[in-house]
C-alpha cells in the first residue's frame, strides 16, 4: 500500500483475536497499529493482549487504543485500560474515544494522545462541517485529531479541522452509518432481545451480515440491495456486531492525500485476499 | 417525584396533555432547530407564536415548558437553532433541549436563566460522560434509551452528586440503534415515506440481513425491520417507574412527537396513576409489576402482552426464570 504523501500515515485496524502478522503490517505499510473496538467494549483488549500488541508493533509502530460507547461498569473500569496502555505502549500511543466520558478520564493520563472517534464524529457527518464550538472544546481538551465517518465528511470538513490544527483520520473501506444493541451477529442464534442482557461468544470475530432492503418502487425488483436505491450508497451495506456500514464505492479507489491517516481494516483485507504477498520490501 | 415529560405538537392539545398530568412539554418549531427525522413535520409547532402561545398557556397551570433544539446541522441550522433560542427566552420558555454539547456555551451566553437540558442525541451511557456533560453546563441529562435500571441507579446517584438532574424516556421506547451514534435517520433515499406522511427510516423499513461465517455452512438469512410491525416499537416503562422513582431520576419522557395527543394524553394519565399509586404506599416491592399491569389493563382496556416491556428486568419478572432461554 503506497501513502500518497510523506506526511501521511497509514495505520492498521486489528481485531480482537486476529492481529495481523508482521508481514501484513508491512504489506500494508503500516506506521501505527489500532487495537481495541469503536463500538462493543465487550471488543476492549485484556492486559495480555495490550502487551501483545505492543510486542507486535515493536519500537516501530505506535499502539491506538479505540474505545467504543461505554456502559457504567465498563466505563468505571476505563482507568485501569488507560493506565495498561500508558504502562505498556510507547510515546505515540493514542486513545480514540467514541465515548464523552473517556475524554473525561483521559485527564488523568497527560501522556496519551486523544483522538475523537467516528460515532461521534458522525453526528455531524452531514452538516457541511463541525460547529465552531465543538472544536473549541475538542481543542481546549487537547484533542489532536478526529476520525470521520466517510469520505464526503472528510471532503467537507478537512480544511475547518486543519485551520484548527486538528489532524483528519479516514478508515478504508467502510465508512460508519450506525451502532446498534442488537448485536447482528448474536441476533440470528437468539432472537431480537437486547445484547446487554446475553453474553456472547465473540461471533462477531467470524460472522458478518449484508443488508438487502424490500423495495416497492414500481419497476424495480422486490427485494434490491440498498446502493440502487440511495446515490450516496454505492458498496453494500454490512452488518459486524453491533455496527453497520457502508462498503466503499469499489470505483472510488483508495483514498487521496486528503486524510492525514487512513486507517485500513485488516479482517477485510486478510478475509478479501487481497494482501500484496510476499510482502514487498520484507519485513 | 418523579416529573412526566409529554410531547406536543399542537397549542390545542397543550391543556389536554396538562389535565392529564404532564408537568412538563416538550415540542420543536418548525424551521430547522429541532430533529424530527423520522416523523412527519406535523410533529412541530407551526411558528413562534404557537409557541408562544403554549408557554402562556402552560406557564398559567405551573407545567413547564421546553423547546427542542436537538438537530445537528450546519451553520443555517445553528443560526435557526439560536434565532429560536432568542425568542423563546424572550416569552419565558423554562428550559431548552439540545443534542450538540456546544449548543450549551452559545445559549449561556444569551443570558437569560433557562434549564439546559442535554438530550439522548448527545450519549450519555454512563456516569463519566454524565459528569462530563455536567462540566459543559447541562441542568439535566437524557440518558441513552439502551441502559438497564442497575445503570440508571448508579448514573443518577453520580448525577445527584454532581448537582444536575437524569431524565430518562419511559414510553414508545423501541428504537434498534443507539440514537446518538445511528445516521441511518440521514439517509433520506433509503427511508420511505407512508401512507400516513411519515417517513420510515432505513432501520424501521422491511429488509433482510443475509450473515455469512461462523459456525453455519450456508448463509442465514434474517428479516428484519418493523414497517410491517410497528407496535414492536412502541415499547413501554410503566412498571421501572417503582424503580426510577427510588433511584432519583428527575424526568420521565414520552417519546413521540408525532404522534396523536390523545395516545400520549393517555399514557401520561397511566403513568401519574402509577405514580400517585407509588406515592400513596401501594406500591411495594412484591407487587409493582402487578400494579403497573392492572393499571395499565384499566387504561387501555386489554393486558400488556409479552415482549412490551422495555426494560428487559421488567420482562424477565413478568416472564420467570429462564425466559431469555
Amino acid at each position: 500500500m503506497k501513502k500518497n504523501t510523506p506526511a501521511q500515515e497509514i495505520a492498521v485496524l486489528a481485531w480482537k483475536g486476529a492481529l495481523p502478522s508482521r508481514p501484513e503490517l508491512a504489506a500494508l505499510g503500516a506506521g501505527r497499529l489500532y487495537i481495541g473496538h469503536e463500538f462493543c467494549e465487550r471488543l476492549l483488549p485484556s492486559r495480555e493482549e495490550l502487551r501483545a500488541a505492543q510486542e507486535l508493533a515493536g519500537p516501530a509502530l505506535s499502539i491506538t487504543l479505540n474505545i467504543p460507547p461505554l456502559s457504567e461498569k465498563a466505563a468505571a473500569g476505563i482507568g485501569s485500560c488507560l493506565r495498561d496502555l500508558e504502562e505498556t505502549a510507547g510515546p505515540g500511543a493514542e486513545v480514540v474515544f467514541n465515548d464523552w466520558g473517556v475524554l473525561e478520564a483521559l485527564a488523568g493520563f497527560p501522556g496519551l494522545k486523544r483522538v475523537l472517534g467516528r460515532a461521534i464524529a458522525a453526528q455531524h457527518a452531514y452538516c457541511g462541517g463541525f460547529p465552531e464550538g465543538l472544536l473549541d472544546i475538542l481543542c481546549g481538551a487537547g484533542v489532536a485529531a478526529v476520525e470521520l465517518a466517510g469520505r464526503p465528511q472528510l471532503e467537507s470538513s478537512r480544511s475547518q479541522l486543519a485551520a484548527r490544527g486538528l489532524k483528519a483520520h479516514l478508515h478504508y473501506p467502510f465508512e460508519y452509518l450506525t451502532t446498534t444493541r442488537y448485536c447482528g451477529s448474536v441476533r440470528t442464534a437468539h432472537d431480537d432481545f437486547r445484547l446487554d442482557m446475553r453474553p456472547c461468544s465473540l461471533e462477531c470475530l467470524e460472522k458478518w451480515g449484508k443488508v438487502s432492503y424490500h423495495c416497492q418502487v414500481p419497476g424495480v425488483s422486490p427485494l434490491t440491495r440498498g446502493q440502487e436505491l440511495e446515490g450516496k450508497i454505492k458498496g453494500d451495506i454490512l452488518v459486524r456486531g453491533n455496527a453497520w456500514f457502508s462498503g466503499e464505492d469499489p470505483a472510488a479507489g483508495f483514498p487521496g492525500p486528503g486524510p492525514d491517516r487512513v486507517v485500513l481494516n485488516h479482517l477485510y483485507f486478510r478475509e478479501a485476499g487481497l494482501y500484496p504477498f510476499p510482502a514487498e520490501g520484507g519485513l | 417525584m418523579i416529573r412526566i415529560k409529554a410531547p406536543l405538537h399542537a397549542v390545542e392539545d397543550c391543556l389536554t396533555l396538562i389535565e392529564a398530568g404532564a408537568a412538563e412539554l416538550y415540542c420543536g418549531v418548525a424551521g430547522g432547530g429541532a430533529n424530527y427525522r423520522s416523523s412527519d413535520p406535523n410533529s412541530q409547532l407551526p411558528g413562534l407564536d404557537a409557541l408562544k402561545e403554549v408557554i402562556s398557556i402552560s406557564s398559567s397551570r405551573g407545567t413547564d415548558v421546553y423547546l427542542c433544539l436537538n438537530s445537528f446541522g450546519g451553520r443555517e441550522t445553528r443560526r435557526h437553532q439560536l434565532d429560536q433560542a432568542r425568542a423563546a427566552l424572550g416569552y419565558g420558555v423554562f428550559g431548552i433541549i439540545v443534542s450538540d454539547i456546544s449548543l450549551i456555551r452559545e445559549i449561556r451566553a444569551l443570558g437569560r436563566p433557562v434549564k439546559i437540558v442535554l438530550g439522548t442525541l448527545a450519549g450519555c451511557l454512563n456516569s463519566r460522560s454524565l459528569r462530563f456533560f455536567a462540566g459543559l453546563g447541562a441542568d439535566r441529562v437524557v440518558l441513552e434509551r439502551q441502559l438497564g435500571l442497575e445503570d440508571i441507579a448508579s448514573i443518577a446517584a453520580c448525577a445527584r452528586d454532581a448537582g444536575i438532574g437524569v431524565e430518562v424516556i419511559i414510553q414508545n421506547l423501541g428504537c434498534e440503534n443507539v440514537n446518538a451514534f445511528c445516521r441511518l435517520h440521514s439517509f433520506v433515499a433509503l427511508s420511505r415515506v407512508v401512507s400516513s406522511g411519515r417517513r420510515l427510516n432505513p432501520c424501521w423499513r422491511r429488509h433482510e440481513v443475509t450473515y455469512f461465517g461462523g459456525e453455519t455452512a450456508a448463509p442465514e438469512v434474517v428479516n428484519a425491520g418493523s414497517e410491517d410491525r410497528p407496535a414492536r416499537l412502541l415499547r413501554c416503562g410503566l412498571c421501572s417507574l417503582y424503580q426510577l422513582r427510588k433511584s432519583g431520576v428527575e424526568a420521565a419522557k414520552i417519546v413521540g412527537r408525532h404522534l396523536p395527543a390523545r395516545k400520549t394524553a393517555r399514557d401520561v394519565a397511566l403513568l401519574r396513576d402509577y405514580l400517585a399509586a407509588c406515592a400513596s404506599g401501594r406500591v411495594n416491592d412484591g407487587n409493582f409489576v402487578a400494579v403497573g399491569q392492572e393499571l395499565r389493563r384499566a387504561a387501555w382496556g386489554r393486558p400488556c402482552g409479552p415482549g412490551k416491556c422495555f426494560y428487559q428486568e421488567i420482562e424477565a419478572l413478568r416472564r420467570g426464570p429462564g425466559w431469555q432461554t
